[in-house]
């Protein structure tokens, strides 16, 4: 089973893998698009600075030249004097000078390197007035004759006019160059921008979809379980079904699903093994009282039987020593009496049931009749009226002997005298079926007592008998599968006949 | 395999985005190109704002590596333009290209300043004979004149009465065009000049005297214009205000609207002049002069008769977009 869990296990799809690379990818997300909020923020710095700086510059070469235009006029007025202020006046073009070089070196256009150029070219002009203004007097104005101190005044004024003008220019280029800058930096930091939100949407719906995701193969199939867990009745385990794993679940939960669903087939498989296990249990200690009953059963007919086979035995020595006794004294009725009944016994043990001979049946009848001749003499007469042709015809045993017992017992046994019971055997060719009629001239029977007789007689074919009448029925019923008959008739006034009809 | 696998692609997003995000940074922080350098400083001072001789310097300075401030004015003025000379004189250029379409001495003191300040100035379309001027360019004017004046005569057989619209016939190259004109039409003694009028290449003159004189001389019968601004005026004119009249005309300059009136025939021909050769000659020269080469005192650029028939060999002339700064 580990193996499998094993198999079954897909480490892509696992809780622990999915919330790594959820978060992952989120911090990986938020990381860039600050990244690219602090690119797009540097690059903004960036150009205000470049800006700035551009423009100190540019300023202070401006703010230096007045300066040094003022010290210029200070000196000139007489305002200033002396070794210092001729040194400050050098000193400062020197500076203005060199800031000039360093104007020169920013990158901002040719027209603005044309310009600082030229501004360069005046400065040298300014600087050469400057040191005439420097070597000149009041009195004699300039060594070299140019002109008077205040001349030459004049002169570097107007080069600081044309240089201001100059400057006018260099300072349009330098903002239209710092604007240009900046919004090239705007453009990139737009760009910048974009991206970031870009990033923060994709950030936003990957939140969003990753979130429905992660409930769908985590939370959701999670709460399922839970719910079905919550649901299982302990007490009735073998009748709650397999867990159906959802489809999105993610392998964790699948696992889970499996191991709950083998665990669950593993107790369920138990359970009806032990339930088995009782079942087989109880039908045994079944089979073992049916065991015990039947041999119960057996022993009682084991029993029965050997009491069945003592008692003939008994009653045939109990005749032949009432016979001898007989014979003794030579009461020679009595004797044929007891063989007749014996004969009569013997045939009623040893063909029970058996199929004999209408012959035999008849022979034996005979000697039942005689019997009963001599017990009522000539109160009752017996006539047979035999057609023997049919009586090879195979029969159950004991079924005349009943009938004949009945006519006796039911029909003539209160008449005094005249009465009669015939026995005649009767075969039509054109049937095909042979008759035997019991026939007595007794009191008969009524039509209702008639039609009782003979429904109680059918009706036995599915209840088992106990009369005489009945069980003749149903054994000549069963014997002859159906085709044989027997018939009850009673005319009034004319005594019953019990007719048999067999095919032969 | 398939976790090694997503690794991988993260590796290679991260990779991306982090290359991205620096290629942009880099971009953003990265200071602008360095400007082309140039080797030398010259400034063409322009009596007006002549682009196409500018386009002919621009020219030059691509090829040679030199860069040119162009100064030009809405309103030709020889004074304002020697003062504009003596300022840029103070920003020690390498090099001017100006011209003198009117021979002062002021300016010709201001070349000397020039001269003795060591920069070499070179003058196109209008010589100064005789000043500190290093070179002179332009169009050989009597050439010009005498072209017209036989355009004339071919156009007119010998019989006109002409009226001359010029910028002002004291400047040297108007006068020496006009010298030459009439030098040519000396032999036919039915050609007479009726009127020479100076319009100082403004529009609004030559709109208010030409018409004028034409009424008052109705015998006029052929016009010569000597300067471009003339050329591109009097077509109109003739045709909203004397659309009757029969007239011969030569004009001056190679412009998109006197190619216009040429070919519609309302002028016979135009003489054509290269102010572009001009000005990319006077670059030339100007860096020749600096690197100490022998340069000739006087050149002329090519003059020639533009007519219905020639007009595609020849092409208008395009001037470029130019800078200019305002005096």
């Amino acid at each position: 089973m580990g193996l499998l869990l094993k198999r079954e296990k897909d480490p892509s799809r696992s809780i622990e893998y999915l919330l790594l690379r959820y978060f992952r990818i989120a911090l990986g997300i938020i990381l860039f698009s600050t990244i690219a909020g602090i690119g797009a923020y540097s690059i903004k710095a960036n150009a205000t600075d470049r800006a700035n700086r551009l423009m100190f510059l540019v300023n202070g070469f401006y703010t230096d030249l007045q300066v040094e235009q003022d010290k210029t006029y200070r000196f000139t007025t007489g305002q200033s004097q002396g070794a210092s202020a001729e040194n400050e006046l050098k000193e400062g073009i020197e500076a203005l000078k060199s800031e000039l070089t360093e104007l020169h070196d920013k990158p901002i256009s040719s027209s603005y390197r044309r310009q600082i150029d030229d501004l360069t070219g005046m400065m040298t002009f300014y600087q050469e007035s400057v040191n005439r203004l420097l070597a000149s007097s009041y009195e004699g104005g300039s060594p070299d004759g140019s002109g008077t101190r205040l001349d030459i005044y004049y002169n570097t004024e107007r080069i600081f006019r044309s240089m201001q003008d100059t400057f006018h220019s260099v300072y349009d280029e330098v903002m239209s160059e710092c604007e240009a800058f900046a919004s090239r930096a705007d453009r990139l930091a737009l760009i910048y921008v974009i991206i970031d939100c870009f990033a923060i949407s994709l950030l936003i719906w990957y939140l969003i979809h990753q979130g429905s995701w992660i409930e769908k193969t985590v939370v959701l199939p999670v709460a399922y379980l839970e719910n079905e867990l919550q649901q299982m009745d302990l007490n009735q385990l073998e009748r709650s079904g397999e867990l159906s794993c959802p489809p999105e679940a993610c392998s964790d939960i699948r696992m889970l699903i499996q191991v709950y669903n083998t665990m669950l087939a593993t107790i369920q498989s138990q359970l009806r093994e032990r339930e088995e296990y009782t079942g087989t249990r109880l039908a045994l200690k079944e089979q073992e009282v049916l065991n015990l009953q039947i041999s119960n059963e057996l022993k009682k007919a084991q029993l029965a039987n050997l009491h069945a086979q003592i008692n003939p035995h008994f009653l045939f020595n109990t005749l032949n020593m009432i016979s001898q006794s007989a014979f003794m004294t030579g009461d020679g009725q009595t004797v044929q009496l007891l063989e007749m009944t014996s004969d009569l016994l013997r045939y009623s043990l040893d063909y029970s049931d058996r199929a004999v001979p209408l012959q035999k049946e008849i022979e034996i009848l005979g000697n039942y009749v005689a019997l009963q001749e001599m017990r009522f003499g000539s109160r009752i007469t017996f006539c047979f009226d035999l057609d023997e042709s049919f009586h090879d015809t195979l029969i159950p045993n004991l079924i005349l002997q009943p009938l004949v017992e009945n006519a006796i017992v039911h029909g003539v046994n209160t008449m005094r005298e005249g009465a009669r019971v015939t026995i005649q055997t009767q075969y039509r060719a054109d049937e095909g079926m042979g008759y035997i009629r019991v026939i007595d001239n007794g009191m008969g029977m009524d039509e209702a007592r008639l039609k009782e007789v003979d429904e109680k007689m059918r009706a036995a074919r599915t209840v088992t008998g106990k009369d005489g009448l009945t069980n003749v029925y149903l054994r000549l019923y069963l014997f002859f599968d159906g085709r044989a008959d027997l018939t009850i008739s009673s005319p009034p006034g004319e005594g019953c006949c019990v007719c048999i009809k067999i095919p032969s | 395999m398939e976790k090694k696998r997503e690794n991988r692609i993260f590796a290679v997003i991260i990779a991306v985005c982090a290359a991205a995000l620096s290629i942009l940074y880099v971009a953003g922080m990265q200071e602008p190109d360095d400007v082309p350098d140039y080797k030398k400083r010259f400034t063409f001072i322009s009596p007006l704002t002549w682009s196409n001789v500018a386009s002919g310097v621009i020219q030059a300075d691509r090829e040679n590596g030199t860069n040119t401030r162009f100064l030009g004015t809405a309103q030709m003025d020889i004074y304002r333009q020697a003062k504009v000379f003596r300022q840029e004189l103070l920003s020690r250029p390498d090099g001017i290209i100006t011209s003198a379409p009117v021979d002062t001495a002021d300016f010709r003191d201001a070349l000397s300043e020039a001269a003795s300040l060591g920069i070499p100035v070179v003058l196109v379309d209008s010589d100064l004979s005789d000043s500190d001027r290093s070179c002179y360019i332009g169009t050989d004017n009597p050439k010009s004149g005498y072209l017209a004046g036989e355009e004339m005569i071919k156009a007119t057989g010998g019989f006109a009465n002409i009226a001359i619209v010029t910028s002002d016939k004291n400047y040297p190259s108007q006068n020496e065009r006009i010298q030459a004109f009439k030098e040519a039409i000396a032999d036919f003694p039915e050609m007479k000049v009726a009127a020479i009028l100076d319009c100082h290449s403004e529009r609004l003159e030559v709109l208010s005297k030409l018409p004028a004189a034409l009424r008052e001389q109705p015998q006029i019968d052929a016009l010569y214009l000597t300067e471009a601004i003339a050329s591109i005026t009097v077509g109109d004119l003739l045709k909203e205000r004397f659309p009757g009249r029969r007239m011969t005309v030569v004009a001056t300059d190679n412009l998109a609207a006197t190619r216009a009136f040429v070919a519609d025939g309302t002028y016979i021909c135009t003489i054509a002049q290269n102010p572009w050769m001009e000005g990319y000659l006077a670059g030339k020269a100007l860096v020749d002069i600096l690197a100490g080469k022998e340069v000739a005192d006087i050149i002329f650029t090519d003059t020639y008769c533009v007519t219905k028939d020639n007009l595609e060999e020849t092409t208008a002339l395009k001037a470029e977009e130019i800078e200019w700064v305002y005096y």
